[in-house]
């Protein structure tokens, strides 16, 4: 997608497009999210919902502050925007509400042009914090971002994020673009760094094998599993290895041949990160083609619904 | 071993030979004024420990606008995050490469202007012009005498120090060069090290102008010249001037008043030039500043178009050529592929012209002078009947054809709503086309962008006319540096905090919300007792705008170096006379000496003058260099939001560190506070900017009443605008006599809640801490 201001192309490196889906989940993953509202702000009223309904603490840069106690939305911190960012930046600084650094930053109304920058320096310079645009048009700098959207389409949006964080469970998939990807294997690498062993192999044609992440009333290896250790995380399954004694009824079971047991005995499946800190998948971010994808929507199939 | 000097061998008395500078006993003399300081023409190493130190407190934060380097043939390499270049260069130290290659184009470009005018006038004049800034001058050069250690006398003089100029900017550009410097602290220092350079090349450059064009020597009383796109005489030949570079006006000038032509024909100017065209003739007309030169010479006015050089649209061959107004150009830095016909019979360039040339390059200003008055004379006639900006109906037929692609939009740097306008033009209202003329700065992205080839500015400003052709306003003429007299008043009140600063309004002023942000800018700290100055395009930014009661700023406000005043400088270069005026406090009000001396000089401004330079629509490289000049002599600067693409802001964090200063009176380190906050700054907008500004200036040196001062205005514009007491306010307050007096239960309050306790004023704050066993400075 060609970023909104279309001259800003920052380089290699560019964001997602996120789904409604992708940043509710992102924002409900965050330990420690931030919201830092700008002065182009016209969604306040959605931004006050947002930070009190999460409790996400919020920083007004510029002169927005007064706009937003008007509103009688009051900022926790007032500060520029570049001052936040250097912040952020810092891995001594312990956060708006003293309880670390935070993990997600969420900009929204920031001038598109200097949002584009700040996003920049913590793209290049802050690895720890993952950053989600909320301003209307495309931000390459962001980790995600919303695309380019008309103001109706921008509402419809806020709109759906506002419903998918309401709901407990998602419907998650994955999938790995086969022209783009050149069989590196950096999402195996990746895989086993966060996750200690990887959950992810690549197939005799060395192309990941992805797990389908199947509704988990429907999924094959946790109906196999004896003793229910692959269990329900909001709509994703995750094996828990204290129950899992490897016999290997899952890895039976799959049909897309992903979960194994692994030399530690016990069954492995990816869980696109839910089990940790991660907020976007260590797979997704480390593939440097973009061909790995996920997908989060609040919205079941029909197929679901029956079961 | 011989020295430099002038012999003359026995027996060859008519031979002379010079090795080296020759020194009169004139000379001599003179270098007795005052003992030589410790770092006399600096080059890069002499004033590191400075940078480090500045960069200690105030470190880079970087945000690249690009994560890639391109610059040689290992490239392109990306960057981004922890990867090396080719060439072992990682994404820091590459964005304050790019800062110092910025800096030093914009160095080049005020140096290479300094050069022009400076070889000019004393082609004029003679190398022994003499350089006299009037009777109330003493110390002329306060930047020459700090950085090279000399009192330029003559206009030769001046040569001498652009010797120096050009020397340093070969070193400092070729440390850019793939497989030289390596880390970012160390470009930075470099790029600071070239934009002091800058500044003395500025002073270079006005000094000569002042002494070359007889322009005024620091007048607080400067005229009033008219400005604005309706100021000019359209029934008169138009001759528009545009860049920086004043010999070609100030010629043409000369030119007319010698044939007796002077009042039939309107001498205009945009950008620099205009003002400096004002400041030789108060009847020239100042059309406005850079961002006004595409709508101008869109509506076809103009029957003469005349380019020198810096910040002029490389397109405008293009341009005027569907005017049909010739285009001169005179210097070399513009050529557009152009004939040179500076030998060329200048009757014959005209008929040239008449017959359809689309212009010229005339290098000596002295030729083009007669060209371009003769051109302007024989071709208004011919172009009476020519129709340039599209009638209204053909406005709306335009809007017609626009598809909503929204493409225009995107295109454009500030994201205006040109869609929106265009959607409602179709209906037949131009008002939202007209609303656009302000914000807008007619860079022609949107049209180029644009797939139905919709001449969007020339409809901007026809849908305009009302406010562009109607509205006139007036401007002071640039008044040159700061008078010594002025420094004595001003100086122990600076010092102190009385007037609670010095806000200098520099540069470009076309972000991001137009000219007007910088003219209530100005307002707001000229209503406050603030010395507020402004040079260039800012300077003219503040004529467009009218008070309450319908007074420019101008007329509103006095012009001299004092509270209140709102002084108009003079151009870009003329802004180094605000960096003089600072030094100068230190001179004149502290007797520090200034030759050679420049680290004790910033030390002082840093620490005790409270000053604030704000390029608020900051765009070209001139403008990195004059901000990160600043910068260096310890001047804190704010940029507008487009500023954050300069890619680097030096900031300080004052929850993450503790401040350290040197009491040189008590001799230890003491807990400082942070006052500069930042060096660097990029605002979002005008109101956090003014805010900023305001805090900005409050130094470690105030006294009580003078920090209750800068802290009541500070506390009043953020109560103003972000309505509470500003969450840092402890940090800037030493003792319960610094709170003022009639908010002060009120910050007594926040106080408690901040935990704050009260702390030793420090006696005579410094940066510098003398060496182990040293004795202090
Ligand atoms: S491991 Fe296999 S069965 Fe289980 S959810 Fe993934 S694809 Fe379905
Ligand atoms: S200068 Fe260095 S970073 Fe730039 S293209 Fe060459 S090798 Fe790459
Ligand atoms: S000409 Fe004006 S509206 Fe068009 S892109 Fe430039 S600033 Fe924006």
């Amino acid at each position: 997608m060609r970023a909104y201001q279309s001259a800003n192309v920052p380089g290699p490196h560019v964001g997602k497009v996120a789904s409604s889906g992708i940043i509710a989940n992102a924002i409900k993953k965050a330990m420690r999210p931030v919201l830092i509202i700008g002065s182009d702000i016209k969604h306040l009223d959605w931004m006050r919902s947002l930070a009190e309904e999460m409790d996400i603490p919020t920083v007004a840069t510029a002169h927005i502050a007064g706009a937003m106690r008007e509103n009688g939305f009051n900022p926790d911190r007032v500060l520029g925007a570049i001052e936040i960012t250097n912040l952020l930046e810092s891995p001594k600084w312990t956060g708006i509400r003293g309880e670390g650094q935070h993990d997600l930053a969420i900009f929204a109304g920031v001038k598109y042009y200097l949002e584009a920058q700040m996003l920049s320096a913590l793209k290049n310079f802050a690895p720890h914090i993952t950053t989600i645009t909320l301003s209307p048009g495309y931000q390459p700098n962001a980790d995600l971002s919303i695309p380019n959207l008309n103001e109706g389409e921008f509402d419809e949006l806020l709109a759906k994020v506002t419903d998918a964080l309401s709901i407990e469970s998602f419907r998650y998939s994955q999938t790995v673009n086969l022209i783009k990807c050149t069989e590196c294997g950096d999402c195996v690498l990746a895989c086993e760094k966060e996750h200690g062993i990887a959950r992810i192999r690549l197939s005799e044609k060395q192309v990941p094998v992805l797990c389908l992440h199947c509704l988990p009333d429907k999924a094959k290896c946790a109906a196999a599993c004896e003793v229910d250790a692959i269990r329900d995380e909001s709509g994703i399954l995750v094996v828990d290895s204290e129950l899992c004694t490897g016999c290997g009824a899952c890895e039976e079971a799959c049909p897309a041949g992903h979960i194994y047991v692994g030399s530690d005995g016990v069954a492995h499946k990816c869980t696109l990160c839910v089990d940790s800190e991660r907020i976007i998948p260590a797979c997704v971010t480390a593939c440097r083609d973009g061909a790995m994808m996920y997908g989060v929507t609040e919205k079941r199939k029909k197929t679901a619904k029956k079961g | 071993m011989i020295k430099d000097g002038r012999f003359i061998l026995d027996g060859m008395e008519n031979v002379v030979i010079n090795i080296g500078k020759v020194t009169t006993e004139e000379e001599l003399a003179e270098q007795e004024w005052e003992p030589m300081g410790p770092t006399p023409k600096p080059g890069i190493l002499s004033l590191r420990n400075w940078d480090h130190r500045l960069l200690k407190d105030f470190p880079p934060s970087y945000a690249p606008i690009c994560d890639m380097c391109c610059l040689c043939t290992y490239g392109k390499c990306d960057l981004t995050g922890d990867r090396k270049g080719a060439c072992g260069i990682d994404i820091k130290a590459q964005q304050a490469r790019i800062v110092l290659i910025a800096c030093c184009i914009g160095t080049a470009a005020h140096a290479g202007h300094a050069n022009h005018v400076l070889h000019e006038l004393i082609r004029w004049h003679g190398r022994n012009h003499p350089i006299d800034m009037g009777p109330y001058i003493d110390v002329e050069a306060p930047i020459i005498r700090t950085v090279v250690g000399t009192i330029p006398k003559t206009l030769g003089d001046l040569e001498d120090v652009l010797g120096y100029v050009n020397q340093q900017l070969v070193h400092a550009v070729s440390s850019a060069h793939t497989g030289q410097e390596g880390s970012y602290i160390d470009f930075e220092s470099k790029a600071l090290h070239i934009s002091m350079i800058d500044n003395l090349a500025k002073e270079v450059a006005d000094i000569a102008q002042i002494a070359g064009f007889d322009f005024p020597k620091g007048d607080p009383d400067a005229a009033l010249v008219e400005f604005g796109f309706g100021a000019v005489d359209r029934t008169k030949p138009i001759i528009v001037f545009i860049g920086h570079y004043p010999a070609v006006s100030v010629a043409t000038i000369d030119y007319m008043e010698e044939h007796g032509l002077s009042d039939k024909m309107e001498v205009c100017g945009i950008c620099c030039t205009a003002i400096e065209t004002s400041r030789y003739r108060a009847s020239a007309k100042v059309i406005g500043p850079l961002s006004m030169q595409h709508f101008f010479v869109r509506s076809g006015i103009a029957d003469v178009l005349v380019l020198d050089e810096q910040c002029v649209r490389t397109d405008l061959l293009e341009q005027a050529q569907k005017t049909g107004a010739p285009l001169i150009l005179t210097t070399d830095k513009i050529c557009y592929n152009l004939p040179d016909v500076t030998n060329r019979n200048p009757d014959d360039v005209v008929s040239d012209l008449l017959n359809g040339a689309p212009g010229v390059l005339i290098s000596d200003p002295l030729k083009a002078a007669e060209v371009i008055t003769k051109i302007a004379l024989e071709i208004k006639p011919k172009r009476d009947n020519l129709k340039h900006l599209p009638t209204e109906e053909e406005v709306v037929e335009y809007a017609q054809t626009c598809t909503e692609c929204g493409w225009c939009d995107r295109a454009c740097p500030h994201s205006l709503p040109v869609r929106e306008a265009m959607v409602a033009a179709k209906k037949g209202d131009l008002n939202k086309l007209s609303d656009l003329f302000s914000p807008c700065m007619s860079c022609g992205r949107c049209e180029s962008e644009c797939e139905r080839d919709i001449p969007v500015i020339s409809m901007i400003v026809k849908a305009a006319q009302d406010i562009a052709f109607g509205e006139t306003y007036t401007m002071r003429a640039g008044r040159g540096p700061v008078l010594d007299t002025e420094i004595r008043k001003v100086g122990a009140p600076l010092v102190l905090g009385e007037i609670p600063g010095i806000v200098a309004l520099v540069g470009c002023s076309n972000f991001p919300n137009g000219e007007v942000e910088v003219a209530k800018i100005a307002e707001e700290f000229a209503k406050r007792n603030y010395i507020v100055v402004a040079t260039g395009c800012s300077a003219m930014a503040m004529a467009m705008y009218r008070c309450e009661d319908g007074q420019t700023l101008y007329e509103k406000y006095s012009g001299a170096f004092d509270a209140g005043g709102v002084v108009n400088i003079g151009s870009c270069v003329a802004n180094a006379h605000i960096i003089g005026a600072a030094i100068k406090v230190a001179a004149i009000f502290a007797r520090i000496p200034l030759r050679g001396n420049f680290e004790e000089i910033a030390d002082y401004i840093l620490n005790k003058v409270g000053a604030c330079g704000v390029a608020w629509g900051a765009m070209s490289q001139k403008a990195a260099s004059i901000g990160t000049g600043t910068n260096r002599w310890g001047v804190p600067v704010i940029v507008g939001p487009h500023g954050s693409k300069y890619r680097r802001a030096l900031l300080s964090n004052k929850e993450l560190s503790e401040w350290e200063l040197y009491d040189k009176k008590a001799k230890e380190v003491v807990p400082g506070e942070p006052a500069p906050e930042h060096l660097m700054y990029p605002a979002e907008t005008m109101e956090e900017a003014i805010v900023a500004i305001a805090k900005f200036c409050i130094r470690p040196s105030d006294n009580a009443k003078g920090r209750q001062i800068k802290l009541f205005n500070y506390v009043d514009l953020y109560k103003k605008y972000m309505g509470t007491l500003p969450p840092d306010l402890h940090h800037f307050i030493r003792k319960e006599a610094d709170i003022p007096i009639t908010m002060k239960s009120e910050i007594m309050e926040h106080l408690k809640e901040a935990g704050w306790a009260p702390r030793k004023a420090i006696g005579d704050p410094s940066r510098i801490e003398p060496a182990e066993g040293g004795a202090s400075a």
